[in-house]
């Protein structure tokens, strides 16, 4: 009976030794000012027009907040590995037509990568701009990020107040010589207006 | 001694009936087959890399040349056996604004030419020149052409038109209930089941 239970013991060390423990090192959670950098909610609708006058809806299909884990690369041998654990915000919107789907995810990006301090924002998955932000989530305003504040925007009829406006940084498949979206211009009441390189725009419709 | 010998004379009959039923299977291809005279007309110009289409609300939609991934050679010739060779001409466009994805596709074959279009790479029609049978799932379908269309007052020559009213209901939201498409420039208008029109300009 002893040595049976001997064996017992002796057989659950090694199985439990043979699991894997990987080690949360840190936490980054995203805090309430960095959630208001998108500040939509699910089933919420806003109307946009563009340029020439056609009005449409974007509807909020998604909005969520998960944690995630990032574990380095590691090529084998891979057991009880440290990895830190992450808060993404991720926001969707999307119209029927035109076409768009809105994609804006905070503390990382459309892949749940991790992105400390960005806000990222894509069209379609095709069209991208990150937007990094300082410990108060405000923008910031260099020629390293290249986003511009504007005291005042007019759009429509409507003055808008601390007003960013960033350039896109990448468009899948498509050079300079296409037509694309050109930048954007956001503030706390979230996109304000997509600029196309033909000078069309989508603007919040007020 | 007996069954060995019946063995032997049974393994080698197998071996002559196997070789007589394969060798009966037609004859081995051979040939360069190319795009019918017909279907020759539809092959659109490689050169242009994007056009601009403007819909019925004045919002530009920009189709760029897909290459990367689909018939980034646009013509060529595909190995069938070791001696017959079929010809094949592939376009494909993307779109910036509303991520269209459009496929022009002509397939030489033995006695006729083959055309598939596809939208978004969720609709896809077939039509044989030779056959002149039409194939789509999951309904129904039109196919004309005809010799000239004029679109935002300019005439197109060798028109081909797609129509999916017949089965508007089961086509993706996104797929165009009609199709138009010339000789050389390829899409040139095209009509949404929400009843947008796109025209190239």
């Amino acid at each position: 009976m002893k040595n049976n239970i001997f064996i017992i013991l002796i057989l659950g060390a090694v199985l439990y030794s043979c699991k894997d423990h990987p080690v949360e090192i840190a936490r980054f959670e995203l805090g309430e000012a960095e959630q208001n950098l998108v500040p939509y909610h699910s089933g919420q609708q806003i109307d946009f027009i563009h340029s020439n006058g056609y009005e449409f809806t974007f509807n909020v299909t998604q909005e969520s907040l998960e944690w995630f884990k990032h574990f380095d690369f590691c090529e084998w041998g891979c057991r009880n590995q440290e990895y830190f654990s992450y808060q993404v915000k991720t926001v969707i919107m999307e119209s029927d037509y035109p076409v768009l789907s809105l994609r804006f995810c905070v503390g990382g990006d459309a892949w749940q990568e991790y992105y400390d301090n960005v806000l990222n924002f894509d069209i379609n998955q095709r069209h991208f701009i990150s937007m990094p932000y300082n410990s108060q989530a405000e923008f910031i305003c260099d020629t390293l990020t290249g986003i511009v504040v504007y005291d005042t925007v007019l759009i429509g009829t409507t003055e808008y107040y601390n007003v960013y406006e960033k350039a896109f940084d990448s468009s899948f498949f498509i050079d300079s010589t296409n037509m694309a979206p050109k930048s954007i211009l956001y503030n706390s009441q979230g996109l304000l207006q997509i600029k196309m390189s033909n000078d069309e725009t989508y603007s919040v419709k007020n | 001694m007996k069954h060995i010998q019946l063995r032997i004379n049974i393994l080698v009959f197998s071996f002559v009936a196997s070789v007589l039923i394969f060798s009966s299977c037609g004859d081995y291809l051979e040939g360069t087959y190319k795009i019918s005279g017909e279907a020759l007309k539809y092959k659109t110009d490689t050169t242009v890399f994007s056009f601009q289409m403007i819909d019925s609300y004045g919002i530009t939609e920009e189709f760029y040349m897909d290459t990367h991934t689909w018939y980034v050679t646009h013509d060529y010739f595909s190995e069938w056996g070791e001696k017959a060779f079929y010809e094949t001409f592939g376009i494909a466009y993307g779109s910036v604004v509303n991520d269209y994805f459009f496929m022009f596709v002509m397939r030489a074959q033995e006695t006729s030419t083959e055309l598939e279009v596809e939208w978004n790479q969720k609709d896809l029609m077939s039509y044989d020149f030779g056959t002149r049978v039409m194939e789509f799932e999951p309904g129904g379908m039109n196919i004309s052409f005809y010799d000239t269309l004029q679109v935002r007052g300019v005439t197109y020559h060798d028109i081909i038109e797609i129509d999916y009213s017949a089965s508007r209901n089961e086509i993706d939201k996104n797929t165009p209930v009609k199709t138009w498409i010339a000789g050389k420039e390829g899409l040139i208008k095209f009509e949404r089941k929400d009843g947008v029109v796109s025209e190239r300009l």
